[in-house]
């Protein structure tokens, strides 16, 4: 039976509260880790979190009858059309630039990815039946080499032309 | 998925009462609680006191134990999609010759080869460092228009493997890489929307417990012509039947599992190997159990577990997708064709398929959670698409599938099934000699020879090597 009062002893004799507060320290210790890596890894993981929203098609509004458009350019068409009004050969370019861009802007807005406009254009036509996208390949073709190639000009009709399209496939788009 | 819980609850609650321990620690609970009923100048507030006092102490050690099997989840997780993310896949078009004469047990052997390509994680390193998961092969029956493509998608590097497997048992079928289909999908609802397109898409499950067999091939074949039937040929008439700008997509991800897939089913087999008594009298008034022999029925569904447990299994993920301008969008076509095609494999006493109703793009009110059906509804189409794009595998981690999910859209329902090799070449094989649809199908017309024996072939080393190289 000594022994046993040895173990007895023994275990009476350790020094419990300093093992407890070792313990928990240690465990405290592992919980800040754990937090702080918890906190990266989810900023992580969420990379892979699939992106959703509850309105893929836009919101319906209430009102019937008018269809809601999903973004209105016309401010800005009606800007660039009073430019080519004011004459000047650099303000007929400087249009085409612009609506080139606010094309962009459009495609960019409709969800449409891709690096550049032609990527973007490319998508469109796969996705979209547009009746247009030929000739708004065409005028971009144009407008490229009016930024691109020196020497480079175009008629006042060729102008109004170009912007014409441009015109159709932003309604097109029903931005417009 | 509360519904979900509140059940699986309630079934550890029942098996918890099955077990005796369980009994014995009700017995000293209900000591200790007299103990606590006669001591009157304890109160329940005391009580409460002394949880919280307990708590303030330990409660490093509660949120360790809670927080640490999250934490190892999430990182599982992350690792896995890192691993995912970085394989490379291509996607292969079966070209069938005019005929395929064999059976589709040349499939069940194709898949068993498929099978040893199996990878799994081995240890710490590829499970946590790597994030290794089984990498799924997909098969693929797609419908654009009424024209059908059947193709097989896989790793880069084990193109020649697969390609192999199917050569040795359908010597006249034709790979060719194509560029993935998925890329003239629309990529999102938002274009599908803008196309003026609407979706309609499910997965199958299976309705029981998947070591039941659904009705195999080996039902559908006969020695007389009369009595031969392929159950291929209805998906084939189903998918040709649609409109030129419609398009439908079966997809089988089937990611090869490890060989005791069967062990976890074992309970179901020992009840059914369970001899079957009856009580009759003895003679001085008292009774014993008697063994009676098994009913035919009985008999039948032994054997047929029995025997779908001794061939390798494959968990398998079985989505189909429909997308048709909003003009002919009939959703009863897909909802009814389709999931009745799959019910050609139903046997009522073995296993049949069902609709995985909490991922089908079909909410109504009457449906649990009974809130905003339409918003749930627009969720699930983009799962469901994006899912079907990517040929998502749901996460296997607890936290994978929270850190997927939308407040509307839990990803918590999807799921694969187990599918041994014999059922999974019923669902997916060449269509064989019985199948007489051959307008809907891409064929290869010519048919392959050997070269004669001992042709000469002209040409030095280098050019040889050149040729090799091809």
């Amino acid at each position: 039976m000594e022994w046993i009062k040895e173990i007895i002893s023994y275990i009476l004799g350790i020094n419990w509260e300093s093992i407890f507060y070792t313990v928990r320290w240690v465990f405290i210790t592992l919980d800040i880790i754990l937090v702080i890596l918890f906190v990266l890894v989810f900023r992580k993981a969420l990379k892979y979190r699939p992106k959703f929203t509850a309105f893929p098609g836009g919101r319906k509004s209430k009102k019937k009858g008018a269809e809601v458009k999903k973004f209105d350019f016309s401010p800005q068409w009606k800007k660039i059309l009073t430019t080519v009004e004011a004459g000047g050969s650099d303000a007929s370019l400087l249009a085409i630039i612009e609506a080139d861009k606010l094309v962009d802007t459009a495609l960019k807005n409709l969800k449409f990815e891709g690096e550049y406009i032609a990527e973007r254009l490319e998508r469109a036509g796969k996705v979209m039946d547009l009746k247009t996208i030929d000739d708004v390949w065409r005028v971009h073709r144009i407008r490229n080499n009016l930024v691109h190639t020196p020497g480079f000009k175009i008629s006042q009709s060729q102008v109004n032309d170009v912007l014409k399209v441009y015109e159709k496939f932003l309604k097109e788009l029903n931005v417009l | 998925m509360v519904k979900k819980s509140l059940g699986a609850i309630g079934e550890i609650i029942i098996d918890f009462f099955k077990k005796e321990e369980a009994w014995l620690i009700l017995f000293l609970l209900g000591i200790s609680g007299l103990f606590f009923i006669t001591i009157p100048t304890i109160s329940f507030w005391e009580i409460i006191n002394f949880l919280l006092l307990f708590l303030s102490y330990t409660w490093w050690l509660w949120f360790f134990l809670i927080v640490f099997p999250l934490f190892n989840s999430l990182f599982l997780f992350w690792r896995n999609e890192e691993f995912k993310k970085d394989l490379k896949f291509i996607l292969l078009e079966i070209l069938i010759p005019r005929e395929v004469l064999k059976s589709p047990q040349a499939m069940e052997q194709v898949l068993a080869a498929l099978h040893s390509l199996r990878n799994s994680p081995g240890d710490i390193k590829e499970t946590y460092y790597e994030g290794e998961v089984t990498v799924p092969f997909g098969l693929e029956m797609i419908s654009f228009g009424g024209e059908i493509h059947l193709y097989v998608r896989c790793q880069k590097k084990q193109r020649n493997l697969v390609e192999a497997a199917f050569f040795s048992y359908y010597q006249d079928v034709e790979f060719t890489e194509v560029e993935d289909y998925v890329k003239q999908f629309p990529q999102s609802m938002e274009e599908v929307y803008a196309q003026n397109k609407d979706i309609w898409g499910t997965e199958m499950v299976l309705a029981k417990p998947a070591v039941y067999p659904i009705k195999s091939y080996t039902t559908f074949e006969s020695e007389a012509e009369s009595k031969q039937f392929d159950p291929i040929s209805t998906f084939l008439e189903v998918l040709g039947k649609i409109n030129k700008q419609e398009i439908v997509g079966i997809q089988f991800l089937i990611a090869p599992a490890s060989n005791d897939w069967t062990e976890k089913y074992q309970d179901v087999l020992d009840k059914l190997q369970e001899p079957i008594t009856t009580e009759i009298e003895t003679g001085e008034g008292g009774s014993r159990n008697v063994p009676i022999s098994r009913t035919p029925g009985q008999y039948d569904v032994l054997e047929a577990v029995e025997k779908n447990m001794s061939k390798p299994a494959f968990d398998t993920m079985l989505r189909f997708i429909y997308m048709s301008p909003k003009a002919t969008y009939y959703d009863s076509f897909a909802r009814r064709g389709l999931v009745g095609a799959f019910n050609q494999y139903a046997a009522l006493n073995l296993n049949s398929f069902k609709q995985n109703y909490n991922v089908s793009t079909r909410t109504q009110i009457w449906n649990w959670p009974h809130i905003f059906p339409k918003i749930r509804n627009q969720f699930r189409k983009q799962r469901l698409l994006r899912n079907f794009l990517i040929r998502e595998i749901p996460p296997e981690t607890w936290m994978g599938r929270f850190i997927t999910s939308y407040l509307f859209n839990f990803n918590f329902s999807t799921k694969r099934f187990l599918m041994n090799i014999e059922c999974l070449a019923t669902l997916f094989h060449l269509p064989t000699l019985v199948v007489l649809t051959a307008p809907h199908i891409k064929r290869n017309e010519s048919k392959k020879a050997g070269p004669p024996a001992g042709i000469a072939i002209f040409g030095e080393d280098a050019e040889l090597e050149d040729f090799y190289k091809k």
